[in-house]
């Protein structure tokens, strides 16, 4: 029988438990794609109505850029969760 | 202040200019216009605007807004004209207070203020981006 030693200051490693994903509904990154795609869906909508011509094309524009600034955050967030990800399996046992 | 604020006066001040350009093109379309719905020659319209509450209450944000747009008072140009239908019966024509140079002058001042805004609009635009650069 095998007794878990933990040493001062670190927490028992029995002790810790895989903590659920967190879903779309529970916030993280799945709210906010969800989010983002709300703007882009927006944005779309708007430019679709420029082209219709019931919306100004100030406002069009300024939603399709906004929308693009927001999806290149998400990129940049992605890409370093990737980056982090790949580090730690890329790590020599 | 965040980078939508930004968007949000920038874009509300594009709009005001557009305004602003259309009413010049009206101006300066009817600047021979002797006849109006209203009767009497055209009068020059001038934009008028306000600073506005643009977004969130919460915010502040002042943006702009076109609040009304008003008719020029200053009495009709008349011009000697016996030969015209319209000349009353001193044989003078009433025309438009219609200045071109003068409206060009405005043109220019409107597109050099929509030039500034779309100015503002790119580098609120260039700092988000700079900034989101920060992850890579």
């Amino acid at each position: 029988m095998s007794t878990t030693i933990s040493p001062q200051g670190l927490p028992d490693l029995a002790s810790i438990k895989p903590q659920p994903a967190a879903g779309p509904q529970g916030g993280g990154f799945g709210s906010v794609l969800e989010n983002v795609n709300g703007i882009l869906q927006q944005a779309d909508q708007l430019a679709a109505g420029y082209a219709q011509g019931k919306v100004g094309l100030t406002d069009a524009v300024l939603a399709s850029d906004q929308a693009d600034t927001a999806f290149q955050l998400v990129i940049g967030v992605r890409n370093r969760a990737l980056a982090a990800y790949q580090e730690i399996a890329n790590l020599q046992v | 202040m965040s980078i939508e604020n930004i968007l949000g006066i920038a874009g509300s001040a594009l709009d005001a200019q557009s305004e602003r350009i259309s009413i010049i093109a009206q101006n300066m379309a009817n600047a021979s216009s002797v006849q109006s719905p209203d009767g009497g020659p055209y009068q020059r319209r001038i934009p008028v605007f306000e600073s506005t509450t643009v977004g969130d209450d919460s915010d502040q944000a002042s943006g702009v807004t076109l609040a009304a747009v008003l008719r020029d008072q200053s009495p009709p140009k008349q011009t000697y004209d016996p030969s015209n239908p319209l000349a009353d019966a001193r044989g003078m024509v009433q025309e438009p207070t219609v200045n071109p140079v003068f409206e060009m002058v405005d043109l220019m001042e409107a597109s050099r203020a929509y030039q500034a805004n779309l100015s503002v609009v790119e580098t609120a635009k260039n700092t988000a981006m700079r900034t989101i650069d920060i992850l890579k």
